[in-house]
């Protein structure tokens, strides 16, 4: 019985140096081992580590995973006086567990420096630059990712100076107009847009003018040039007749004359002519007086 | 000692059924390290809190039981979708906002992502919300990319160009800060203008005024594409015409001619009683259409001699050659007749 007593204590005790002087280490932790309440290593290696038994040395876990918290949405000036209103982001880790305990002690403390710090070197940052740094249409002018950097840079040396903490990006979630400006915002866009309009009905209208004079212009040159094609052909025609007439007819001109003359006669005088004949013209000459038989 | 004896009869009396107990639970232990992974799974091995092995593929497997090694199934091939609006709130949320253009515009949008767990581990251990993280990111992205470009480029034509450069980049950010996801598509939906103070409308009477633009220079390319194949064709038919004309006259010539030499060859046998003939077959030929008038100048004149005949006579005696008399009163006599 007594034996089985002693078995059940070595067993207790056992267990219990098991329990404490083997710690697992997960991934996403940071574990601090301290003596008596001073530090003395720090493990970033996830798995099983072995430790002096508890009242010796003690473990403090802390998170050492990607965080993200926002900044308060603050109106910022660039240095041309225009007004921003911007929030950051900041991404942070735990990056040395005793400086962080030492001075922000938790999480919550830890964001609340961070908001604080990021806010006043973003407003320093913002005022170096112009409006057209963060906003422009041509992409290798814009200055934010510089100004992001620039406060992320800041913000990386003093955080992990004093905070413990490393500082992996400060970066925006919003960039926008104070609400206050928006009417005269959206009056300068929509001013903006009809001028565009009335751009475009304009252009549209000069456009088509210049289409249709340009048709107009080559209708009347291919016509013209036709016509002088045609004039010339009818010509070559022409003159090809001319000639000939004038060999053919060359060759008695009395005779054409008799002939083309009769011909035009039997054109030119119908039935609204009235010939006033004499009755001693040659035509009539055997009807006044008969040939003699 | 009695009772110790007692108490190891009895002992004695249930040692089996002890040791067969023990033994179960060993073997339930033991068993306790099979695991099931389902086809959308894979199973993340965990061993004293290290990842050993993140990409356990479908199937049935063993790991140490508890404490040693734990087992995680994060389910892989499931896609999952976050919504990041950009929308006008009243200024009062930063969670959305609307985003600035690079011209200083105003636009709304929605932004649907969509992603996968590409590492396991990554996914489950180095942030503390992969969502919240990411959703940060891809706002970034957004306001970044937007402050670059003008309001057309982002309303018209540059829809794809943002979906696949915000994808890239969102990507680029994501493996920066191992998030262990890879985005499957990033979908804008919704970009318009703000509605408020008729900026909505304005930007779409710009759309309409682009159409009408669009249209009118259609219809004066349309017209153009009448106009141009009907002016070819008539100068075509202009110039067939004149070909034909020019053919014409000159055929006619040949035809005048040779009739002309023809008859000119048989006149020249008997040039006095053709001459005579031809004139005579005219005559016919106009005399009964015209109204005709015959007077008497001797007869009415009160010139006797009838002078002013004589000239005419004498050209008419010019113009025709010499006349044969019988030929002429035979159709005169003829003509009477009738």
């Amino acid at each position: 019985m007594r034996k089985t007593l002693a078995w059940f204590g070595v067993l207790t005790v056992i267990g219990y140096l098991f329990s404490t002087c083997l710690v697992q280490v997960n991934e996403d932790e940071l574990v601090l081992i301290t003596q008596f309440g001073s530090p003395v290593r720090v493990v970033d290696k996830a798995g099983l580590i072995g430790k002096l038994p508890d009242p010796v040395q003690t473990v403090v876990r802390l998170d050492r995973r990607l965080q993200a918290i926002d900044s308060d949405l603050g109106e910022y000036l660039t240095r041309d006086k225009k007004n921003l209103v911007i929030s950051a982001f900041i991404l942070w880790r735990i990056d040395d567990p005793l400086k962080f305990l030492q001075s922000v002690k938790d999480n919550q403390g830890a964001e609340q420096r961070l908001i604080d710090l990021s806010g006043s070197e973003l407003g320093a940052a913002i005022g170096n630059y112009t409006l057209s740094s963060f906003l422009t249409t041509n992409s290798d002018e814009t200055r934010i990712p510089e100004i992001v950097n620039s406060v992320t840079g800041k913000c990386r040396t003093q955080a992990k100076e004093e905070f413990g903490i490393q500082v992996v990006g400060i970066r925006l979630r919003r960039l926008g107009f104070p609400q206050q400006n928006l009417r005269a915002v959206h009056k300068r866009m929509r001013a903006e847009r009809e001028r565009m309009a009335k751009k475009y009905r304009a252009e549209g209208k000069e456009a088509a003018a210049k289409i249709r004079s340009q048709t107009d212009k080559e209708v009347r040159e291919l016509l013209a040039s036709t016509y002088r094609e045609a004039q010339i052909k009818r010509g070559h025609g022409e003159a090809e007749s001319v000639r000939i007439y004038a060999k053919a007819f060359q060759k008695d001109p009395d005779f054409y004359k008799l002939t083309r003359t009769l011909e035009s006669y039997g054109k030119f005088l119908d039935d609204k002519t009235t010939l006033i004949l004499s009755s001693q013209s040659p035509l009539f000459k055997y009807l006044e007086t008969p040939p003699d038989e | 000692m009695n009772e110790h004896s007692d108490f190891a009869r009895t002992f004695q009396h249930a040692r089996p059924i002890i040791a067969g107990l023990i033994a179960l639970s060993l073997v339930f232990y033991a068993a306790s390290g099979l695991y099931v992974v389902e086809p959308e799974q894979r199973g993340v091995v965990i061993r004293f809190g290290k990842v050993v092995d993140d990409r356990v593929m479908p199937g049935m497997h063993y790991h140490w039981p508890w404490p040693i090694e734990s087992v995680q199934r994060p389910r892989t091939t499931e896609v999952r979708s976050l919504a990041i609006p950009f929308r006008d709130n009243g200024g009062k949320n930063i969670d959305a906002g609307e985003l600035l253009t690079g011209d200083e515009n105003l636009v709304q949008a929605t932004l649907l992502i969509q992603y996968i767990i590409k590492q396991p581990k990554d996914y489950l251990t180095s942030t503390t919300d992969p969502d919240a993280v990411l959703k940060r990111l891809t706002q970034w992205s957004s306001i970044k990319h937007f402050a670059a470009m003008s309001v057309d480029e982002v309303l018209t034509t540059g829809r794809d160009t943002i979906q696949r450069s915000l994808k890239r980049n969102v990507q680029r950010l994501a493996d920066e800060h191992r998030l262990g996801i890879r985005l499957t598509s990033v979908q804008l939906q919704n970009i318009e203008p703000p509605s408020a103070n008729g900026v909505a409308s304005a930007f779409k009477s710009v759309a309409s005024a682009r159409e009408e633009k669009h249209k009118l220079e259609q219809d004066a390319a349309g017209e153009r594409n009448r106009r141009l194949p009907k002016s070819r064709s008539d100068a075509e038919s202009l110039l067939r015409d004149a070909e034909a004309y020019a053919k014409e006259v000159v055929e006619k010539a040949q035809g005048d001619s040779e009739r002309f030499l023809s008859v000119w060859r048989e006149y020249r046998k008997a040039k006095n009683i053709t001459a005579y003939r031809l004139y005579l077959e005219a005559v016919e030929n106009i005399m009964p259409r015209a109204k005709k008038l015959i007077i008497n100048p001797a007869a009415e004149q009160a010139g006797p001699t009838g002078r002013p005949q004589e000239p005419r006579h004498r050209q008419a005696n010019r113009s025709l050659p010499d006349l044969g008399n019988s030929f002429l009163s035979q159709h005169s006599t003829k003509n009477l007749q009738k």
